[in-house]
């Protein structure tokens, strides 16, 4: 049997598989989940509509996202959100056994409590590039700034992440040294 | 040898890939030189591995279910509205007693619900056209070659017609239907008794579940099977010894014709 190119439906399937990594970058974005789905829902709103606009062999991801930050500012602009919940406040709960994996569990813990107290334009900045694998030059098309700015975020944010979790990352680096 | 001024900057943009060739190996040679610059990189890199993990756990990549529901429909395409079409679904659903609140598409497993859900509309559907005798269908099993190709297209999928009548089933023709705005491809049967089997092929936004579902609606027997983003069920009498052969074919006798 086969199955031919769906056009639409098939976009629209991909929106739907990119669904996590927009709600996570959304979350960063927001920092609440009720508002990070509903902007998620609008953003893949917006998509469908202008589906169009989309050029069909580049990354869909990077459509999606600018379409998210887009309908996210444009929120901002027309009312100011409330940031009622923390990202700290999403406890990975992946690692449930040995020592080794309830240490890792407490560093990983804190180190998403020490992005959590980064500027927000450093978060952003530090999220495309480190989380999602964006290069700089992405960065900072996606944040609509200029390179040097991304540049500047991404080294003091790592900075401070460095600051806020040395301990915990010798420690962390020790003990994968140790595993492998 | 040309000596650098390495600030963090410098080896945050090391430490991520993105110098350029020459002060790449330029910094290179200082950290061999400096162990505590080294020190300093390593800890950066960390920093960066330790936040892809500390943000790629189930709680960052959940989707909650009613998010997931809401957007893999607004991925459905919009299909011009057909008045005798809602007309139809209305019917059946009325004729089947049927629960709305227990119908809505997309439960916790979206896979599974698409396929119960597309089943239950194919049921509705069934007790409307399967009551009528003259006209059961209104493209005949002589337009067999037709058939394939329209219906093939509207699914996107090329199939053939399944020639059952080893399992005592004989072709009528078949027609286009509609569940969520999506196609809906319905080829009847009848058994030597006259009693209609419909197969159906419905085309669906996202993926289906490729595990066969059974359930008895009344008098009626209901097999569902999905594969990628078709969902292919076969309706009749619960009271037809073929069907569950049938069903088990599913869909790969739509490839053999």
């Amino acid at each position: 049997m086969q199955i031919v190119p769906l056009g639409q439906i098939e976009l629209g399937r991909q929106i739907v598989d990119l669904l996590p990594r927009m709600r996570r970058f959304a979350l960063v974005l927001t920092r609440s989940p009720d508002m990070a789905d509903d902007l998620v829902q609008s953003s893949a709103a917006r998509a469908l509509e202008r589906t169009a606009q989309w050029e069909d062999g580049t990354r869909l991801d990077h459509w999606l996202f600018r379409i998210i930050k887009t309908v996210w500012l444009n929120g901002r602009k027309a009312a100011r959100l409330r940031q009622t919940e923390c990202l700290d406040d999403h406890a990975d709960s992946s690692a449930t056994d040995g020592s080794a994996a309830m240490e890792a569990h407490m560093t990983l813990n804190e180190v998403r409590a020490a992005f959590a107290r980064l500027p927000e334009d450093q978060q952003r900045a530090l999220f495309l590039v480190s989380v999602e694998g964006y290069s700089y030059r992405q960065a900072a098309e996606l944040l609509d700034v200029p390179l040097g700015t991304v540049i500047s975020r991404l080294a003091r944010g790592r900075v401070a992440l460095a600051q806020r979790t040395t301990d915990n990352t010798d420690r962390i680096v020790v003990l994968r040294r140790n595993r492998s | 040898m040309r000596c650098l001024p390495i600030d963090d900057i410098m080896l945050v943009a090391f430490a991520d890939g993105e110098l350029d060739p020459t002060t790449t190996w330029l910094v290179e040679q200082q950290l061999a030189r400096d162990p505590a610059l080294a020190e300093r990189v390593a800890l950066l890199r960390a920093t960066g591995t330790l936040l892809r993990e500390a943000l790629s756990g189930r709680d960052h990549l959940a989707v909650p279910p009613a998010l997931a529901s809401r957007v893999a429909r607004l991925a459905q395409p919009r299909r011009p509205w057909r008045p005798w079409l809602a007309a139809a679904m209305v019917g059946g659903l009325l004729l089947a007693g049927a629960n709305l609140a227990d119908r809505l598409p997309f439960n916790a497993d979206p896979a599974r619900a698409s396929i119960a859900h597309v089943m239950d509309e194919i049921a509705d559907y069934h007790g409307v056209f399967a009551s009528e005798r003259e006209h059961l269908v209104e493209i005949p099993a002589e337009r067999k070659d037709h058939l394939q190709a329209w219906l093939g297209d509207r699914l996107q999928l090329a199939f053939k017609i399944p020639d059952l009548r080893d399992h005592g089933l004989d072709f009528q023709g078949g027609r286009l239907l509609a569940v969520d705005r999506l196609p809906v491809a319905q080829l009847m049967y009848t058994g030597k008794d006259g009693i209609p089997v419909a197969l159906c092929i419905a085309l669906i936004a996202g993926d289906a579940s490729p595990v066969l579902q059974r359930r008895d609606d009344g008098d009626l027997a209901l097999f569902g099977r999905g594969q990628g983003h078709h969902v292919f069920v076969l309706v009749g009498p619960a009271s037809n010894k073929y069907l569950p052969d049938i069903a088990n074919m599913m869909p790969e006798l739509l490839n053999r014709g």
